[in-house]
C-alpha cells in the first residue's frame, strides 16, 4: 500500500479519529489548530481555527454535523463542521484532557486536568442540537470532582459515554476505570485494569468491547456488559492508542518509547510501527513501518478498507489496505507439535486405560 | 500489430481492480513494432512537412468484456516520414458503491479555514510514492540485528581466547627472550606440553579456554624478538585501503583466498564501535601469490568502492634492547613502556599486538 501523507499539522499529532461514516478524518496536534480531512482521497477540508492550546482530544458527533474539541487552554469548543466555525466556547478550570458526545449528541462530557486549586473534574453541558446555541448555558449541567487520593491529584485521561447514557466512564493515569452516574454524578464502578497510566480507551462501534492502552506496555479488551477482562496484547513499549478492527477479528495497535528517550535512539529500533494483533488470538501477524516517531493515534476506518495513525514526528499517515489484507483470511496460529502431543498422549492413555479396565474386569 | 493489443492485455487480464485500469503498451519494442511503412495507407495530400499525415485517434467501442482500445498515431522524432502507432488498451469498469446520503452530501461542502485559504494543498496530502508493506513480525527482521550482535559476540570470545593464549605464553613461555619475569621460572619448551606436571590449575583452565593447543610451540618457532618469520610476514602483506565498512575479515579471507594461501588478515576496527576503520592487511604465505593478488585486486571495484593496495611497510627496526617486546599498549612512546621487564602486564589491547 501506498500511505498518503497529512502534512498539516506542525507539531505532534495527539488524536485522530474517522467520523461514524468513515468518509471523513478528524485529526488534532499540539499545534492548537484541528483539521479535517477526506479520507478518501486525504483532501484536507478544513481547519478549525481558534484554540489557543494543544488540543488534546476532539469527538465528532454521530451524524457529523458537530464536533468538540478539548484544548489545553482550558476550553472546550463546539463546532459546526460544515463552515468550521465555532458555535461556542465553554471554559473549565484546567486544561481539557477529553471529551465525548452522549448518544443522541445532544450533550457532551469533558474531563479536565487539576489545575492550581481546582481538581480534576468531569463537566456535563446540555448542548441540544434543536436549540439555538446562544440558549446553551455557559457552565455545565453537573460537575463530578475527583477527590485527591492520598494527597496526590489523580487526572483522568480519557472519557466515554457507555451506551444509552447509563454512565460516564472515565479512564485514569493510575490505571483505573471508574464509573459514574451521568445524573447524579454517583460513582458507579472502579476497577484497575492496568498498572501505570492508561493512554487511550477505544470502544467498538457498537459499544459491546472496548480497549484499553496502557503505559505498562499492554493493552487489554474488556467487554462492556459485566466488564470483563477477555485479551491481552503484550508489547516491548508503552502503547499509546489501540483500536478494534470493525470488519475483521483484528487490534492495531500503536505505540513507541517515551517521546524524551525518541532522539537517542534510532528509527530502526525505535519501534514505531503500527502492529497488527489478533483480536482473539492475541497474536501479532503483522506490522507497517512509516513513522519516525511514537504513534500517538490511530483510528481504522469502520468500513475497514483504510486506516490512519498520527506519530509524534507530525504526521498522519493514511493507509489504504492492500487487496490481500482485505482478502486474507485470519491467520490461526499453528497448534504447536508439543500441544499435539498431548493431545496424542492423552488419548492413548485414556484407551490403555480402558483396556486395563476390561482385562481386569 | 493486432495481436501485439491482445497479447499485450492477456499478460495483464488477471489484475482485478475495481478502479479502470490503464495500460499502455509503448514500449520501445512496441513502438518499432508499430512503425508504419513509408507511405501510408491513404495519406491525403497537402500534408505539412513533407511527411505523412497523421490519422486521428481512433477509439474501439467497449466490448463485452469491458475493454477499449485506443489507437493513437504520431509522427517519429527520428524519421519524419514515419508514424509511430500507439495501442492503448483500456479496461472500462464500473463499481457501484452505495453510499449513505449524509456522505454523499458532504461531499458537497466547501473547504474552510486554513484549507480554503491556501489555494495549493499540494504539500499538505502528499500521496506516497513508496509502497509499505505489512511485514511480518516474527521474519527474520530482527535477525540480521542478532547477526550483528552474535558476529561481535564471535569476535570477542575470540579475542579472548586468543588473550588467554597470550597470557598463558607470557606466563608460562616467558615470550622470546626467556628472561625471568618475576617469580615464574623458564620451562624449556620441550617440557612445556606437559601441563600436569606444573601443577597449574589455573594454566588447565587457561588451557581450556584457548582454542587449540597451548600455542607456546608455536611461539617458539618464530617470536625470537623479530626472527625471520616476522620479516617474512612483512614482506608478504598487502595493505588494502578503501574497503567499505560493511566488509569484514571472512569476506577478504573469501576475496584474496583464491591467489594463494593466506596467513594472516587483519581488519582495522575501531576500538569502541568495532566498526572497521577502511583499511585492513594481509599477509600471504608466499609473496609471489601477494605480487598476484595485487596486480589483480588492484583498483577491482568492492562493494561500491575501489580498493587500493599496497605492500605494507615493513614495521619500524625494533629496538634490540626491548627484545620481544613491543609497545604493547597501542599507545606507542606515549605510554611508558616496561622494557626492563621482559613481560610487560599490558592492558586494554586491542590493535598491533600479536
Amino acid at each position: 500500500m501506498r500511505p498518503i501523507l497529512l502534512k498539516g499539522h506542525e507539531r505532534s499529532i495527539t488524536v485522530v479519529k474517522f467520523n461514524f461514516d468513515g468518509d471523513l478524518l478528524f485529526t488534532a496536534s499540539k499545534d492548537h489548530v484541528p483539521s479535517v480531512w477526506r479520507s478518501e482521497n486525504g483532501e484536507r477540508l478544513g481547519t478549525f481555527n481558534g484554540h489557543k492550546g494543544t488540543v488534546w482530544d476532539l469527538d465528532c458527533c454521530r451524524f457529523s454535523r458537530r464536533l468538540i474539541t478539548a484544548s489545553a487552554d482550558a476550553s472546550a469548543k463546539l463546532w459546526d463542521c460544515e463552515t468550521g466555525e465555532c458555535i461556542k466556547t465553554f471554559t473549565h478550570s484546567g486544561p481539557v484532557r477529553g471529551a465525548a458526545w452522549a448518544d443522541g449528541s445532544n450533550m457532551f462530557a469533558t474531563i479536565s486536568d487539576p489545575f492550581v486549586e481546582h481538581n480534576a473534574r468531569i463537566s456535563v453541558y446540555d448542548v441540544p442540537e434543536n436549540d439555538d446555541p446562544s440558549t446553551y448555558a455557559d457552565g455545565p449541567r453537573l460537575e463530578i470532582e475527583f477527590p485527591k487520593i492520598d494527597g496526590k491529584r489523580v487526572n483522568a485521561t480519557n472519557i466515554v459515554w457507555l451506551n444509552l447514557n447509563e454512565a460516564l466512564f472515565v479512564t485514569f493515569d493510575n490505571g483505573s476505570i471508574r464509573l459514574y452516574d451521568p445524573v447524579t454524578g454517583e460513582e458507579l464502578d472502579e476497577f484497575f485494569p492496568h498498572e501505570k497510566k492508561i493512554n487511550r480507551v477505544r470502544f467498538n462501534r457498537n459499544k459491546t468491547l472496548f480497549i484499553t492502552s496502557s503505559a505498562d506496555f499492554t493493552a487489554k479488551l474488556y467487554d462492556v456488559v459485566d466488564l470483563l477482562h477477555l485479551k491481552t496484547y503484550k508489547t516491548d513499549r508503552p502503547v499509546n492508542d489501540a483500536v478494534i478492527s470493525e470488519t475483521k477479528d483484528h487490534i492495531l495497535l500503536g505505540g513507541g518509547q517515551e517521546a524524551m528517550s525518541v532522539t537517542t535512539t534510532s528509527g530502526k529500533v525505535g519501534k514505531f510501527e503500527t502492529r497488527f494483533f489478533h483480536l482473539v488470538y492475541e497474536e501479532e501477524f503483522g506490522t507497517v513501518k512509516g513513522h519516525f516517531g511514537p504513534i500517538n493515534a490511530l483510528d481504522i476506518n469502520p468500513n475497514g478498507r483504510c486506516y490512519a495513525s498520527g506519530a509524534e514526528d507530525g504526521y498522519i499517515r493514511l493507509h489504504y489496505f492492500d487487496k490481500s489484507y482485505l482478502d486474507m483470511k485470519d491467520p490461526v496460529p499453528e497448534e504447536t507439535v508439543d500441544g499435539e502431543d498431548d493431545v496424542d498422549d492423552d488419548d492413548e492413555e485414556g484407551k490403555d486405560d480402558e483396556e486395563s479396565d476390561d482385562e481386569s474386569d | 500489430m493486432a495481436p501485439l493489443a491482445k497479447l499485450r492485455w492477456g499478460d495483464d487480464a488477471d489484475s482485478s481492480d475495481d478502479e479502470s485500469v490503464v495500460q499502455e503498451t509503448t514500449s520501445p519494442a512496441a513502438a518499432d513494432a508499430a512503425l508504419l511503412p513509408e507511405p501510408v495507407a491513404s495519406p491525403p495530400s497537402g500534408s505539412a512537412g513533407g511527411g505523412v499525415a497523421v490519422p486521428p485517434t481512433h477509439t474501439s467501442r467497449v466490448d463485452s468484456k469491458g475493454i477499449k482500445v485506443v489507437t493513437t498515431y504520431r509522427h517519429d522524432p527520428a524519421n519524419p516520414n514515419r508514424l509511430i502507432k500507439t495501442t492503448t488498451t483500456i479496461r472500462v469498469s464500473h463499481d457501484k458503491v452505495r453510499e449513505s446520503v449524509d456522505v454523499s452530501a458532504r461531499r458537497r461542502w466547501k473547504k474552510f479555514g486554513q484549507a480554503a485559504i491556501d489555494a495549493d494543498q499540494s504539500n499538505v496530502t502528499i500521496h506516497s510514492r513508496d509502497d509499505v508493506y505489512m511485514e511480518d513480525p516474527h521474519a527474520d527482521v530482527d535477525l540480521q540485528e542478532e547477526d550483528v550482535a552474535k558476529a561481535i559476540s564471535g569476535n570477542l570470545n575470540a579475542f579472548w581466547a586468543k588473550q588467554n593464549m597470550r597470557n598463558l605464553q607470557r606466563k608460562w613461555g616467558g615470550g622470546g627472550g626467556g628472561g625471568g619475569a618475576g617469580n615464574n621460572k623458564y620451562v624449556p619448551p620441550s617440557a612445556r606440553g606437559g601441563g600436569p606436571s606444573m601443577g597449574g590449575k589455573s594454566l588447565a583452565a587457561l588451557a581450556a579456554a584457548a582454542p587449540g593447543e597451548g600455542g607456546g610451540d608455536r611461539r617458539g618457532g618464530g617470536g625470537g624478538g623479530g626472527g625471520p618469520g616476522g620479516v617474512d610476514r612483512d614482506q608478504n602483506t598487502i595493505r588494502v585501503t578503501n574497503i567499505s565498512e560493511d566488509t569484514t575479515e571472512a569476506d577478504l579471507q573469501e576475496l584474496f583466498q583464491p591467489f594463494g594461501r593466506i596467513s594472516r588478515v587483519y581488519l582495522a576496527k575501531d576500538k569502541e564501535t568495532m566498526q572497521s576503520r577502511g583499511f585492513a592487511f594481509v599477509s600471504f604465505v608466499h609473496r609471489e601469490d601477494a605480487a598476484s593478488a595485487m596486480a589483480k585486486l588492484q583498483g577491482h571495484g568492492y562493494d561500491h568502492l575501489i580498493l587500493k593496495l599496497e605492500w605494507a611497510r615493513p614495521s619500524a627496526p625494533k629496538d634490540p634492547a626491548s627484545g620481544g617486546t613491543q609497545f604493547r599498549s597501542g599507545y606507542g612512546k606515549a605510554l611508558a613502556q616496561d622494557t626492563k621487564e621482559k613481560v610487560s602486564y599490558a592492558s586494554n589491547l586491542t590493535t598491533g599486538v600479536r
